[in-house]
């Protein structure tokens, strides 16, 4: 991606510019601008860009041959026109031999016009209040038509926004200058910073894997693949076990009895449908622009949407005639399920967690036992949900022919992450109906945390096909990405395989699993559903890092206005769309949250952190 | 595909009415140069090839015994790069063939093609990857064919019959006959494993190694009736664990030389 840093005027500020992430600098000739540069002083500063940097020279309002001459003079090849110009102007100094930036004002309603003449690159600004370049004010990504060409975005994008503006434009690069300043043509090193890890968060998005046998862009559900994303990564012993559950979805999925009676246990157990709730002094407080919506998962029995999908494969357990069930938990809220649906099915339940979980949610422990199941403690690796699932998998290995595995999460090998999806598709289905009855429009976003991914991939299969909802989901960033302490895999991860899957995960250098944090026991976990990642290559939904302090003000926020205790994981997600609303992400067609627990289970978490003895 | 060092040795073998014994080592518990030393007294014992098992922080098809060794290896610094670099330097005094044991990450991480090349360059015949059963990661198996190393597939007790044909014409080097269910490092054995050899055979003509809860001579005794060879694992990585750190090489060609009788 081209990082444009624009204004450049001092020497010292070009290397911290480039440590920063910059490919491309500009140095401003406009009379007009606060940012101008004279021709002698960018002599020097020319000679100050390394080989691999491309200076470019910004002008405005002058003739074809001064922008030319000034050029020559200072030694540069690229050339941005940004306003005064006739876009004859192009062709023209293309054949003398440079390259031509062809800037374009989009007004407050999206709208802007091509030139007549093809530029190199195409540059998006905001024009506003009659300027045009250097307003520090975005324009509305969401409603602005993509160029079909080479184009980058301008106009306001800073560390806190270059995320959004990336997600909703798939530009091929960026300009920015007045987010990285302290004064006009002054830059700042904090913000400079800010702005890389910004962007290393965007580059680890993008990081592809490198076998190109792998990049297939095609989607093969049957096989559980999207793009190079999922698969079955499993050991041999465990191949007949798969492709006998494999087997026996294929025809549960197609049996509209085994349909009907889930949806019974939906109505009659669950409780479902379940609320959607308009949360109005959320709105005041956030000052949002449309109306914001909770999904209320949490009202579920057990308190969480888990309740979906174990009810789903506990129904398949039964129809394949398995003797035990086996889960893994993080938080509980999935041991709690799979233990609730065993007492209703009569099961044998064993539920793997580990041993750091049991100490953080030992209410879900006891409420497990409560509930006939065993709660077996996983003492190795980093004793949180990762080491369950080993666990759990080692278990699996060992009598294949009489336990089921029931999997808490959109992941593990296929046929996991589209079973689990179907399973809670129900959130969205319903969501999507229930807005529609009070709203004209779909909402402009639907916002999720994601750490397996089973909640998030539930309510967004609801609003998949409709291009004009933003998808977004909310990963945990602990104490924040920069410390290494989190459970980020988008904002800090690579592709790799662990249990069973093709996915992001945090991992080092060498392959191995990294332990992750988070003062949320369900998102944290160091891989995410398949095709989560999918969708994050293809932009299709954006992942952002939401941190514990973000978390706990939107635990607390959510708690005084709203009466409503959300889990620690479900903070995240309210955190996240907090956080499109402060970034300036158009959401006037309103907010769609997944709330998909409730935070009874947090609220020692809660007290501990803050101090309280209860 | 040109024979590799390793399909040599054991179809040699096979083929002159002898059986093989193949020990597994977790490289790097606890540390690298030590394992180099057990490599060495493995091989001088006369292991028919040795597995270098590759630590990984989430070995879901290990029990105990390997979970622990590897994590001791990770604590000791080792990682895959380290591990091949230390075969590269030791590879003129290892005399078998290596085979590396892996999961599919850490070699994903470094890059097949690039793993191919240092693997084969420090003396690596062959991969085996435990979560990449035939046909899961064909860029993979390219990545080995491409560079002449062998496959090494695993047949569990639960591999279903029409499996056979696909697991024998990705297999190269042996077929590894998983003897029980369950993880690595646990005793019994599957009641019909001459049944299991038998439909094996059928469709490979390889050697068959049979491994999985073999502790003693009499075990590889009384494998060996019917497979080529034994491989042995977690027993050897136990009574090195268990071994003053200075006598492990020496208690490593003691183990094996005890099985071989």
């Amino acid at each position: 991606m081209i990082v444009k840093i624009c204004g450049m005027t001092r020497v010292e500020d070009v290397g911290p510019a480039i440590d920063a992430g910059a490919t491309h600098l500009g140095m401003i000739f406009a009379d007009a601008s606060k940012r101008r540069i004279d021709v002698e002083d960018a002599m020097v500063l020319r000679r100050a860009i390394p080989e691999h940097i491309t200076p470019v020279g910004v002008f405005q309002d002058v003739s074809q041959h001064d922008v030319a001459y000034v050029a020559e003079v200072v030694g540069i090849k690229h050339v941005q026109l940004h306003g005064g110009f006739d876009d004859a102007a192009i062709p023209w100094l293309q054949s003398e031999g440079f390259s031509v930036v062809w800037a374009t004002p989009v007004d407050p309603d999206g709208n802007w016009d091509a030139p007549k003449h093809a530029p190199d690159l195409l540059l998006l600004d905001t024009a506003k209040a009659g300027r045009f370049g250097g307003t520090g004010t975005r324009f509305d990504w969401a409603q602005t038509r993509r160029p079909q060409t080479p184009f980058l975005v301008a106009g306001g994008i800073g560390s806190d926004n270059v995320a959004a503006a990336v997600a909703a434009l798939r530009p091929d690069g960026i300009d920015l200058a007045g987010s990285v300043e302290s004064t006009p043509g002054i830059k700042d090193e904090s913000k400079l910073q800010a702005l890389k890890i910004a962007l290393d968060s965007i580059a680890a998005q993008r990081d592809q894997p490198t076998q190109d046998a792998q990049m297939t862009s095609s989607v093969d559900l049957s096989a559980g693949r999207w793009g190079p994303y999922g698969g079955a990564y499993i050991p041999e012993t465990l191949f007949a076990p798969v492709a006998e559950l494999t087997a026996a979805w294929d025809e549960a999925r197609a049996d509209p009895a085994f349909a009907a009676e889930f949806d019974a246990l939906m109505r009659n157990y669950v409780g479902r449908p379940s609320a959607l709730t308009r949360v109005r002094r959320i709105e005041e407080a956030w000052n949002t622009q449309g109306p914001v919506y909770l999904k209320r998962e949490d009202l579920n029995h057990t308190g969480a949407h888990k309740i979906n999908n174990a009810i789903g494969q506990a129904l398949l357990a039964k129809r394949m005639g398995k003797k035990r069930i086996i889960a893994e938990t993080g938080a509980g809220q999935h041991g709690v399920a799979t233990a609730t649906v065993c007492a209703l099915m009569g099961y044998e339940c064993v539920v793997y967690m580990g041993g750091f979980d049991m100490e953080r949610q030992a209410l879900n422990v006891f409420r497990m036992r409560l509930l006939g199941a065993e709660v077996r403690s996983v003492e190795s690796g980093s004793k949180t949900l990762k080491d369950a699932i080993n666990e759990a998998m080692r278990d699996w290995v060992a009598d294949p022919e009489n336990t089921f595995y029931l999997l808490g999460s959109a992941l593990g090998p296929h046929p996991y992450p589209l079973m689990v999806r179907h399973f809670h598709e129900v959130i969205g289905r319903e969501a999507r109906e229930q807005w529609l009855e009070n709203n004209d429009r779909l909402p402009s976003i639907v916002a999720a945390c994601v750490g397996g991914g089973s909640n998030s991939i539930g309510v967004f299969s609801g609003f998949m096909d409709d291009a004009e909802v933003a998808l977004y989901g909310g990963e945990a960033a602990g104490d924040g990405v920069e410390t290494g302490r989190h459970a980020a895999r988008f904002a800090g991860g690579a592709p790799g395989v662990l249990h069973g899957t093709r996915t992001y995960l945090l991992q080092d250098g060498d392959g191995q699993i990294r332990e992750t944090h988070s003062v949320s026991a369900g998102l944290d976990y160091p891989a995410i559903g398949p095709e989560h990642a999918w969708l994050a290559d293809t932009g299709r939904a954006t992942y952002l890092p939401i941190d514990d302090k973000m978390a706990l003000a939107a635990f607390h926020e959510l708690c005084r206005l709203e009466g409503i205790f959300p889990a620690l994981e479900s903070a995240h997600a309210v955190a996240l769309a907090k956080h499109l609303v402060d970034t300036g992400v158009p959401h006037g067609n309103g907010i769609l949250i997944n709330l998909s627990g409730r935070g009874d289970k947090d609220v020692h978490t809660v007290a501990k952190i803050e101090g309280v003895e209860l | 595909m040109k024979e590799s060092t390793l399909g040599r040795v054991l179809r040699e073998q096979k083929d002159g009415g002898l059986k093989g014994l193949i020990p597994y080592v977790t490289a790097g518990d606890p540390d690298v140069a030590l394992t180099r030393d057990v490599l060495v007294a493995l091989s001088e014992a006369g292991a028919t090839a040795i597995e270098v098992g590759i630590p990984f922080s989430d070995p879901i098809a290990d029990g105990p015994v390997i979970q622990e060794a590897s994590q001791r290896a990770l604590e000791g610094g080792a990682s895959l790069d380290a591990i091949l670099r230390m075969l590269e330097d030791a590879r003129a005094e290892i005399r078998c063939p290596l085979i590396i044991f892996s999961y599919v990450n850490p070699i994903d991480r470094m890059g097949y093609d690039v793993f191919v090349e240092r693997a084969t360059r420090a003396g690596a015949s062959a991969l085996l990857v435990t979560d990449a059963p035939p046909g899961v990661e064909p860029a993979l198996e390219t990545a080995l064919r491409n560079g002449g190393m062998d496959l090494i597939v695993l047949v569990a007790p639960t591999t279903p019959e029409e499996r056979l044909p696909l697991i024998a014409s990705a297999a190269s080097g042996f077929v590894y006959v998983i003897a029980r269910r369950g993880v690595t490092g646990k005793g019994g054995e599957s009641t019909d494993l001459a049944g299991q050899l038998g439909r094996l055979r059928k469709h490979t003509e390889l050697p068959l190694y049979v491994g999985f809860g073999v502790r003693e001579r009499a075990d590889v005794v009384r494998l060996s009736e019917h497979a080529d060879g034994v491989i042995v694992g977690s027993a050897l990585v136990t009574a090195l664990h268990e071994t003053p750190r200075a006598q492990r090489a020496q208690r490593a060609g003691d183990f094996l030389r005890d099985l071989l009788g």
